[in-house]
């Protein structure tokens, strides 16, 4: 009986919905990202295995290799002659916050000047295209392993949008998630891979209202916030 | 000098029971779905995970059951097996037989990968689904559905709205 049964592609040829889940993410990681974005329409199926954190998390490590391991880079964006360049330095935690200099990058030399970059973490620049209005999907991510730009998939949790916070300031990262402000002083953690794990601090009660967050930062292997209200406020929020 | 020297003093009963050893541990006696025994060289049957970590646990005496392979695939896998023993042969070559190799219709193809993924045969299973993903790259979704037979299971709204999510990936 068994062998019947386990040799059913002798009778009954396979198709492509009949492959396990793995085989298929192996068939569809190997596309480019437009292509894996038009796969998305094919089937509920296809859909659902496209949008999963871990397929985007599989074509990153396709891509570049080991970037978790690596420390993480301080991105520096300065001028040269009128254009503006991407400088990449060995991590220095107390200058981290000027990676958020960067607000502009070029991408194969044109300058995309709405662009809005989020924060540098384990040696990633990310950023999302202001112009597109597909915060939720599209990301782009620079690598000091490679030198190279590459457009790469952040399927981000519904109602999530990159504008909503403090986008003027690069976010922290802590504890492998890039953590942001947003207006109204809650926090959120954000992991460029496993996207759908996106976390929110909520301000805590104590904290001035009506005055903005104006410093995040990791001091003492704790994310603190530190707030100006007359007298210094900071708070530990570690776990 | 030395060397022959010392060959020709033990030389023959070492040299006997090298080969005789070696030879022992060279046949692999696996049996398909369809209960056909191939036999093979121990070298080409270990470029399985599968099978290696049946060898080594010495599970391999006897016939190893292949209950997911059929004989015609496995005679495939075999193959590829064989060329891929010694992969500092000729780069171009084994490109060659790589390419042509893998020139086989869908059906063939996915029984190739089920069976790289059971016996667990990395390179196999990569030039596979790179032939697969060949095969989509540049489709669009209705032509994907229509060669790779998928039957579209959104609503036309749902559709919609999903290609209206990705419309970049869509634009020229």
């Amino acid at each position: 009986m068994d062998v019947v049964r386990c040799s059913s592609s002798l009778l009954q040829r396979l198709s492509i919905d009949d492959l396990p889940d793995c085989l298929l993410i192996e068939i569809l990681t190997q596309l480019p990202l437009k292509s894996i974005f038009q796969c998305k329409c094919v089937s509920r199926r296809w859909c659902s295995l496209i949008s999963a954190p871990s397929f985007a998390y599989i074509v990153h490590r396709l891509r570049s290799s080991s970037i978790l391991q690596r420390p993480s880079t301080l991105l520096i964006s300065h001028y040269i002659d009128g254009v503006r360049k991407v400088r990449m330095t060995l991590e220095e935690p107390e200058f981290k916050s000027l990676a958020s200099l960067i607000n502009q990058y070029y991408i194969n030399n044109r300058s995309v000047s709405l662009d809005i970059v989020h924060a540098s973490c384990h040696d990633l620049l990310l950023c999302t295209q202001k112009k597109l209005k597909l915060f939720s999907e599209v990301v782009d991510i620079f690598s000091s392993d490679t030198g190279k730009w590459s457009e790469s998939i952040g399927s981000c949790p519904l109602g999530f949008h990159f504008t909503d916070y403090a986008h003027s300031y690069a976010g922290v990262p802590y504890q492998g998630l890039l953590f942001w402000w947003r207006l109204d002083g809650h926090l959120v953690g954000f992991d460029p891979y496993t996207c759908k794990c996106c976390r929110v601090i909520y301000k805590p009660e104590e904290l001035a209202p009506n005055r903005r967050i104006l410093r995040l930062g990791v001091c003492n292997g704790a994310l603190r916030i530190c707030q100006l209200a007359g007298r210094p406020y900071a708070d530990d929020i570690s776990t | 000098a030395i060397q022959s020297s010392r060959f020709s003093c033990v030389g023959f009963p070492l040299a006997y029971i090298f080969l005789a050893c070696k030879k022992k541990s060279m046949a692999l006696k696996l049996k398909s779905s369809d209960n056909k025994i191939f036999e093979v060289e121990e070298l080409v049957a270990v470029q399985s995970e599968t099978i290696k970590s049946l060898v080594e646990d010495g599970c391999a005496n006897n016939v190893i059951p292949l209950p997911n392979v059929d004989s015609k695939t496995l005679e495939l896998v075999l193959d590829w097996c064989k060329n891929h023993v010694d992969v500092k042969l000729d780069e171009e070559k084994l490109k060659e037989y790589e390419d042509k190799f893998i020139e086989v219709d869908l059906a063939v193809l996915y029984d190739l990968l089920m069976a790289a993924n059971y016996l667990n045969i990395k390179d196999l299973l990569n030039r596979a689904s790179q032939k697969v993903a060949d095969m989509l790259k540049g489709k669009k979704p209705e032509q994907i559905r229509e060669t790779f037979n998928i039957v579209n299971d959104f609503s036309p709204e749902e559709e919609e709205e999903i290609r209206k999510e990705n419309l970049w990936a869509f634009e020229e």
